[in-house]
């Protein structure tokens, strides 16, 4: 069985949008309920850093990532010799 | 010990004398275990990566597959993090000169907020437990108060000696404040209104007058 490539992207988008919305309501509640003091804008500042870092550099290393390509599933790895058995009832 | 001057909500000349969290030891040992989960990627790449040629072609679907598992573990690893620290850095107990506020932030969605005025303080315990308690000096400070919100546990904070030794300053502050009749006012309607203690620590003189213009207990907001 076959699969595009592309099909990845689509767990991979919907794993990202429910991280989008707990990032979101963490930050929120980190400055809302932390009074906006120091070590609350530091920690939800290297959370959003690393993020984004995090994110860029997945964007940069799947630039050259040929999505339309098809992806084997259940294939096996190794690709048996083919053997052309001929039969001895065969004339 | 994190003392600072102002909270929001405060009512009219109050001022926060303790600000507490639990002690640094508890964010290190959080921050340790994540540290050991950001090994695993790099210990399946000793493992497995280098015997493998995945990472060679950039344009090939194991690569992508990788590279895609990789960030997903990047993303939750350091939200888990952040959730974990905002856990504890929001896990919260504020002494005023009047109330005690008790905040924990359980998880992301889960908050609890509950106060009690200090005057209803009837007992201060704490404790200091364990090897690293005794090394590292934190402890628990439970507060047993009359009301229904009961019992005041500070866990895992710093210096609870001292900690108890304020909250019994205060407590001491407002009996000279209010003065000894209005004092055992209160106590006289926290006794009839509740099955807590019947003594307060710091005073060991039973009051027994009968109950008249005590405040009402402060919910949780």
């Amino acid at each position: 069985m076959t699969l595009s490539l592309w099909l990845l992207l689509v767990p991979f988008g919907l794993m990202l949008v429910v991280w989008l919305v707990l990032s979101i309501v963490a930050i929120v509640k980190m400055l809302r309920f932390g009074y906006v003091s120091r070590p609350a804008i530091i920690s939800s500042l290297f959370f959003v850093v690393f993020s984004v870092a995090v994110l860029v550099g997945t964007a940069v290393s799947l630039r050259d990532v040929d999505w339309s390509a098809s992806l084997a599933i259940g294939a096996p790895s190794v690709e048996l010799p083919s053997v052309n058995i001929r039969s001895p009832f065969t004339p | 010990m994190n003392i600072q001057p102002t909270f929001p909500n405060m009512l009219p000349g109050e001022r926060v004398v303790l600000m507490l969290h639990r002690h640094g030891f508890v964010a290190f040992r959080i921050a340790l275990v994540y540290l050991l989960l950001a090994l695993v990627p790099v210990a399946a790449w000793v493992l497995v990566g280098l015997r493998t040629d995945i990472f060679v072609d950039a344009t090939g679907a194991g690569y992508a597959l990788v590279t895609l598992l990789l960030a997903a573990y990047a993303l939750v690893w350091g939200l888990l993090f952040f959730v974990s620290w905002l856990n504890y850095y929001l896990d919260v107990w504020v002494i005023t000169n009047e109330r005690i506020i008790n905040i924990t932030q359980q998880r992301l969605f889960h908050r609890i907020v509950s106060e009690q005025k200090l005057y209803r303080v009837q007992d201060v315990t704490w404790q200091i437990e364990g090897v690293l308690g005794n090394i590292f000096k934190f402890g628990n400070v439970t507060i047993q108060t009359a009301g229904e919100q009961g019992k005041f546990t500070f866990e895992h904070i710093p210096d609870p000696e001292a900690v108890a030794k304020s909250v019994m300053h205060l407590l001491e502050q407002i009996e000279n404040q209010m003065g000894a009749n209005t004092m055992a006012r209160m106590d006289g309607e926290l006794l009839e209104g509740s099955a807590a203690p019947k003594t307060r620590a710091t005073s060991p003189e039973p009051r027994s007058a009968p109950p008249a213009d005590a405040a009402p207990p402060s919910g949780a907001p």
